[in-house]
């Protein structure tokens, strides 16, 4: 978001649009209530509208954000913190990095083709069961004052990570996959001869199959996800994954090294200096009383922060050159 | 552990730590996880 001021509410966003004579944030805004409408993520009592004892009204804020390329983004964001803590886990897990790379070291030794999928709108797809409503603010254009209950799994609610975690676990045990006793969110399927794996970080998929278009087709068509980005894999979470001269299948978080660079000599004004390995010995960060950051050095912060593939290959402190 | 923990309540030390570990990845760049499914020699 380097040069770019971020607002913090819609009536900000509007003044940033009326300043710079555009309307990239109205625009996104816009983009993003379309979707909310699209997936009939909200049941709209109109005006005074009183949903009953049962439920408690929360908050929704629109969070705002320019990415890398420009493009300006706004994603509506229930106030989950308003609601009680469940008594039952809403606890949703990932695959891991290591199952990742088992993954694809067994679809290697097995030539099956890898490729990556990201599902959109994820949340979206998934009901809450959580009994909450919003009165519409600005935002909503029309629907302004309205009591709106939410129905989906929006981002931001309590059990929304865990509603999602069952919904796409449902239609992947209904393709015929079950998961892997190791890891759970490593789906496999039995073709004779061979397995197909399906490994799911929340909505990106790694698909590992002798014909991974099929797999792409029966959740797009029959499951009615909305896919992005599918094709063999080049780019998931955070890495790059490429093939060498002998035709291995790499994996290296290039560009987000470059990105983190950048920012370093953007923050720092000079090139880091080389270090051998990634801690010292004896590190213990937690016991640390230098002096506190004040707020700019808390914005460094963030711009250096680490992706996850970033953090696998910094954790190898034995990485060899390429 | 991971430097993030410490975002919301960050010491001149922690940056330190996270300059060392750019520095490292800028020593390592190109480094890349070669996945190889060839016998290994032994």
């Amino acid at each position: 978001m380097c040069g770019f001021e971020a607002p913090r509410n819609h009536e900000q966003a509007m003044a940033i649009d009326r300043r710079n004579g555009n309307t990239k944030f109205a625009d996104a805004e816009n983009v993003e209530i379309f979707m909310i409408d699209e997936f009939s993520t909200f049941e709209d009592l109109g005006f005074g509208g009183n949903p009953g004892p049962d439920y408690k009204k929360i908050c929704v804020h629109m969070f705002y954000a320019v990415k890398h390329d420009g493009r300006h983004k706004a994603c509506l964001v229930a106030g989950g913190h308003l609601t009680e803590t469940p008594i039952d886990s809403v606890y949703s897990s990932v695959v891991s990095l290591c199952g990742i790379q088992l993954l694809t070291f067994v679809a290697e030794l097995n030539d099956l083709e890898v490729w990556a999928t990201d599902i959109g709108n994820a949340y979206l797809e998934s009901y809450t069961q959580e009994k909450v409503y919003i009165i519409a603010g600005p935002e909503f254009g029309d629907q302004q004052g309205h009591t709106l209950v939410i129905r989906k799994a929006l981002y931001g609610l309590k059990s929304s990570g865990l509603r999602w975690h069952e919904r796409l676990s449902d239609a992947i045990r209904d393709m015929g996959f079950i998961p892997s006793k190791a890891e759970r969110d490593i789906w496999m399927r039995d073709c004779g001869d061979h397995y197909e794996y399906i490994a799911v970080y929340v909505d990106d998929l790694l698909i590992a199959s002798k014909d991974p278009s099929s797999i792409i087709k029966t959740l797009s068509d029959e499951h009615k996800f909305k896919l992005k980005g599918t094709g063999a894999v080049s780019f998931h979470l955070g890495c790059d994954w490429f093939r060498d001269d002998d035709g291995n299948l790499c994996c290296a978080p290039h560009q987000y090294i470059e990105k983190v660079m950048d920012n370093y000599l953007r923050l720092f004004g000079k090139h880091p200096h080389n270090a051998h390995s990634p801690i010292v010995q004896g590190n213990h960060p937690e016991l640390d009383t230098s002096d506190l950051l004040d707020d700019a050095g808390r914005s460094i912060n963030p711009s250096l922060d680490l992706s996850n593939g970033l953090s696998k290959l910094v954790d190898s402190t034995s990485l060899p050159p390429s | 552990m991971t430097l993030s923990r410490f975002r919301a309540c960050p010491r001149q030390g922690h940056i330190n730590r996270v300059k060392r570990v750019i520095g490292y990845l800028s020593k390592f760049k190109h480094g890349v996880i070669r996945i190889r499914t060839d016998k290994p020699d032994c």
